[in-house]
């Protein structure tokens, strides 16, 4: 390690567990080191035991959840049973869309095992955007091209089922 | 499984209530030394958002908060330089004066006794007199006994300053991180709702707090600038005192003018000059509350006049200067809790689960 990189690192800090998981999701892609720190600030690690709720459906959201270690089963309640939608694991995120408004929650995340994940919240990305205009855009910007992402899945999905009939 | 889980939260629960009650406990058993608690807090809210910005151009936090002091200790030392001789001066002017304002008061003293005397057949005569006199040649004697104490005040301010300095560094630096400690133990089934208030009050008593505290400097200087034009004597002090007392919504204006209308009746004798002071306050009031207010504290608290102004009077009925300050942001707080959980009850139901 260079002179400059350890005064860089007394200075800025080293890289944390925390941003290294970060740095792997698609909302936070492109982000440098400083800017994954500065959301590493306004994470909250959560732990949750088998079984235990996350979030129920119909709730209203408060942000979203990146899994760090352990699973998530999201489920939802249709007039008869309870159907499961998607089993996630290490790394993936989910409840995303409460960032945007604290609309209800679209279905139930239940920890499968011993579950930690990052809860990354609305009031924080709020403050964000706030105090630091650039690094929320980029965030907003990424969370939009995905969420248009899975617009356009869920259009051809339904076209292609239409089709089908 | 669920069940365990249901005894962890109660004891997260019973934990927080436990540390809350506890806090509170201190803080009755060290009513005293809370003054440089909440002083330091004030400060907090008042030097938070420059830190993160700081922060945000990337220096770490203590980096930060140390260059901010530096800075702050900084703007002192030349404020110090700038206005020393002439604080100084109306200072040494206001000390001398003290015994020809003591005279006055006692010689009015003995002209309405014998008036009274004049009047009241009743009264003995000379004895009014006499107890006015008794009194005030034990003043000096009282003053001298008083002087060790004054050394003990003098002593707890140096403490209270350095507590304060203390304080607000770490919770600069370091608050972000207690506050994350604390909300970690907030069970996961409230963590959301508890985030969203925490958010909410912070907010508003933070811009409560920072826009009150620039209006109150502006006021400040405003009432210095007025009352120097007006040819008032310690216009510097009073114009400083009526910027202080600012900070109490509706009643600090008007114990700000108490100071003025004083010098004036004492120093002036004049009832103009009284006059005077009170229009220059009224028209500073006035530029307050159509310019200057609008724009520092705005709507960071959207509350009632007629709320504010009973919230005021019960928070100095209950504790004094501190209860007048904290009345507005307590109220604030109280009001978005409720807010809040109506709505997560009411409109989502959200807790059935």
């Amino acid at each position: 390690m260079n002179i400059i990189q350890i005064i860089k690192n007394k200075i800025f800090g080293e890289k944390s567990e925390i941003v290294k998981i970060l740095e792997k999701i698609p909302i936070f892609e492109g982000l440098n080191d400083l800017e994954l720190k500065k959301i590493e600030i306004i994470t909250h690690e959560r732990s949750y035991l088998p079984n235990e709720v996350i979030f129920h459906e119909k709730e209203p959201g408060a942000g979203m959840y990146i899994i760090k270690r352990g699973s998530v089963r999201l489920t939802k309640k249709t007039e008869t049973k309870e159907i499961e939608v998607v089993v996630l694991k290490e790394k993936e995120f989910f409840g995303e869309l409460a960032l945007l408004d604290e609309s209800p929650r679209s279905a139930t995340a239940t920890a499968i095992g011993k579950t930690e994940v990052l809860g990354f919240y609305r009031p924080d990305f709020l403050t964000l955007l706030q105090r630091e205009p650039k690094l929320g855009s980029k965030v907003l910007l990424k969370l939009a091209q995905i969420l248009a992402a899975r617009l356009r899945y869920t259009t051809e999905t339904s076209v292609k089922g239409m089709n089908h009939k | 499984m669920i069940q365990n889980l249901k005894v962890l939260n109660w004891v997260k629960l019973i934990v927080i209530y436990l540390i809350i009650l506890f806090a509170l406990f201190i803080f009755y058993l060290a009513q005293d030394l809370l003054t440089p608690f909440l002083i330091a807090s004030i400060l907090v809210y008042l030097l938070n958002p420059l830190v993160d910005k700081l922060e945000g151009s990337g220096i770490r936090r203590g980096v930060a908060v140390s260059l901010i002091f530096i800075g702050i200790i900084f703007v002192l030392f030349i404020i110090i330089v700038i206005f020393y001789d002439s604080i100084i001066n109306e200072i040494n002017t206001f000390k001398d004066k003290v015994p020809l304002y003591f005279n006055k008061i006692k010689s009015s003293l003995e002209e309405s006794a014998t008036i009274l005397e004049k009047n009241i057949s009743f009264l003995p005569k000379g004895n009014l007199k006499k107890l006015i006199n008794e009194k005030s040649s034990e003043l000096p004697q009282i003053i001298e006994k008083s002087i060790p104490s004054l050394i003990t005040k003098f002593i707890e301010v140096i403490t209270g300053t350095l507590i304060v300095l203390f304080t607000t560094f770490f919770m600069l630096k370091d608050g972000r991180t207690f506050r994350k400690e604390i909300i970690k133990l907030v069970p996961n089934k409230y963590f959301e709702t508890f985030l969203c208030l925490l958010y909410e009050i912070n907010k508003q008593i933070g811009n409560y707090i920072r826009g009150q505290i620039i209006d109150c400097v502006i006021v400040g200087i405003l009432s210095i600038i007025g009352l120097s034009l007006i040819g008032l004597k310690y216009a510097i002090i009073i114009g400083i005192v009526s910027g202080i007392t600012n900070i109490i919504p509706y009643l600090g204006p008007i114990m700000g003018m108490i100071p003025g209308i004083f010098i004036c009746i004492i120093e002036h004798h004049s009832m103009l000059m009284a006059i005077n002071v009170v229009v220059v306050l009224i028209i500073v009031q006035l530029i307050d509350n159509v310019v200057i207010s609008p724009l520092a504290v705005g709507k960071s608290v959207d509350l009632h006049p007629l709320a504010v102004i009973i919230s005021v009077t019960v928070g100095g009925a209950l504790m004094g200067v501190w209860g007048m300050l904290l009345a507005v942001p307590l109220f604030c707080a109280l009001k978005v809790t409720f807010e809040i959980l109506y709505r997560g009850i009411i409109e989502y139901g959200s807790w059935e689960n």
